[in-house]
């Protein structure tokens, strides 16, 4: 079955808009969440990922975790509760065997939601569940995006 | 006298590292994992990231390193590693290994942050340094201006938003089709390239002048490059690298001359993997000069990560009595002064 078939598909007009959507798909998010974020080099994954982040109420910066691997946060949410996001960039990641290395499985415990750019180099170890966005660009367009978030999970 | 000897180890990223260092001053050993010839010892290249290879790795780089500096565990006076921000299973093994081999020969463990080390390769290669000074840390995870008040105190004034200053070299090259790591191939390329074919955005933010910005001029150049692309137009690679270097160089330069200005400082250090780039050392000396300002960098043996400027660091911090327990842990997101 195409995972993509009924999927929402949306715009986004620039960078600010791309971090909004992110703030509106992390307040529908149930602990536990994994999201898949999908998109070439420069079409704004951490944008999206820092929109999101203020959406659990993270009041740090934001960085690009490509280097580290991994960055965590915790943040608030209105109703007090914490709520703590794992940032995975497995950009630099060649072969999944490398991922229990870096302590993969210890950061999907249920209740802390996390977000995998490039999690084509995760392979079999995506957990099956999961949300997939996917950021495209626009050609003609330098500044806009089709953002598209499609459920379900388990393969394509 | 005998020398204070303290042995560094370094574990935080890609790197297995040890190193002994006399007086915080003095390296008599540096040695990096991928430097020495273990890939006929342990079947095959050395991959990147995992931590099981840093535990592997470990033994015989620090035995190597004792070995190197002619000295034995009996003679040290402290053992330091880095406690922080890195990736958490590959910092475990260097703190754990610390830990262990500090409480086995009953000497003091130090823990250390890994930028704290980049700035300290500085009074490596310059022995007549002493703080205060200002010091701009640039690697592949890091981009931070720091005020360096004495040897242990270090106030962050700006760090990036984004992208680290490395990390966009990294990207730039990927959409290039360079390949990685995108530092060096990108500052060889730029020399051909004429640096104003392009004009790139210069990020500033009115509210933290200091802080930097780099994922906006990634995405410039691959918006520039998807241009030509769709037009079949061939790339001018070399005028794409000047043009997106210069933009680097430059916004670093101004934000570290204006912050050393202001502050009043008449030292500036540069430090971490990015300052081997000739580019930035050269636009740095040159304003530093203009201004005014001693302008100081380590060599780039120092400048990528290794083990002798936490060697370096861990020496200031066992002096100054921060001498960790066995609770000394990984900290992943590590915040600067440990005091």
């Amino acid at each position: 079955m195409n995972r993509w078939e009924g999927a929402t598909r949306l715009e986004s007009r620039n960078e600010s808009e791309t971090a909004d959507l992110g703030r509106q798909l992390a307040e529908t998010l149930p602990p536990g969440s994994v999201v898949c974020l999908d998109g070439d080099l420069g079409t704004g994954k951490t944008v999206f990922a820092r929109g999101m982040a203020i959406g659990f109420g993270v009041r740090e910066p934001v960085t690009s975790p490509t280097f580290t691997l991994v960055n965590s946060y915790e943040g608030r949410l209105p109703d007090g509760s914490r709520r703590v996001l794992h940032h995975f960039d497995l950009y630099r990641i060649m072969d999944p065997e490398e991922l229990p290395g870096i302590g993969w499985d210890e950061y999907f415990d249920g209740e802390a939601v996390c977000l995998v750019e490039w999690p084509g180099n995760a392979g079999c170890l995506l957990p099956a569940e999961n949300l997939l966005v996917r950021i495209m660009r626009v050609a003609g367009h330098d500044d806009h995006r089709v953002i598209s978030v499609a459920t379900g999970g388990g393969g394509d | 006298m005998k020398p204070f000897l303290v042995l560094g180890i370094e574990t935080s990223c890609d790197e297995t590292a040890a190193a002994v260092v006399a007086d915080g001053r003095r390296i008599l050993s540096n040695v990096i994992a991928s430097q020495i010839e273990l890939h006929g010892a342990y079947g095959g290249v050395v991959p990147e990231l995992a931590s099981r290879r840093h535990v592997e790795l470990i033994m015989p780089v620090v035995e190597e390193a004792l070995r190197e500096a002619g000295v034995v565990p009996a003679d040290l006076d402290a053992i330091a590693a880095t406690q922080g921000p890195g990736l958490v299973g590959a910092l475990l093994v260097g703190v754990s290994f610390a830990k262990a081999f500090a409480y086995a020969g009953k000497k003091p463990c130090v823990g250390v942050h890994h930028i704290e080390g980049h700035i300290a390769a500085n009074y490596l290669a310059h022995p007549e340094l002493e703080p205060p000074f200002l010091c701009l840390v640039v690697s592949g995870g890091h981009s931070h201006l720091i005020a360096v008040e004495s040897p242990t105190r270090h106030r962050v004034l700006g760090r990036t938003r984004d992208d680290a200053a490395g990390e966009a070299f990294d990207k730039v090259a990927r959409v290039l089709g360079l390949g990685y790591p995108g530092g060096p191939v990108v500052d060889r390329i730029a020399e051909a390239g004429n640096a104003a074919a392009f004009r790139f955005p210069r990020v500033q933010f009115a509210d933290a002048p200091y802080d930097f910005s780099f994922s906006g001029l990634k995405t410039s150049v691959i918006n520039v490059v998807n241009q030509l692309r769709q037009k079949g137009e061939p790339l001018p690679v070399a005028d794409l690298c000047a043009s997106f270097q210069q933009a680097v160089v430059e916004v670093l330069t101004a934000k570290a001359v204006r912050a050393a200005r202001e502050c009043g400082f008449h030292t500036l250090c540069l430090a971490g993997g990015v300052a081997s780039n000739g580019a930035l050392r050269r636009n740095l000396e040159m304003e530093t000069q203009k201004n005014g300002i001693r302008f100081f960098v380590p060599p780039p043996i120092l400048c990528t990560d290794n083990a002798a400027m936490i060697a370096a660091m861990g020496t200031i911090r066992a002096k100054a009595g921060y001498v960790a327990g066995l609770g000394l842990n990984a900290e992943p997101a590590l915040t600067m002064n440990l005091e």
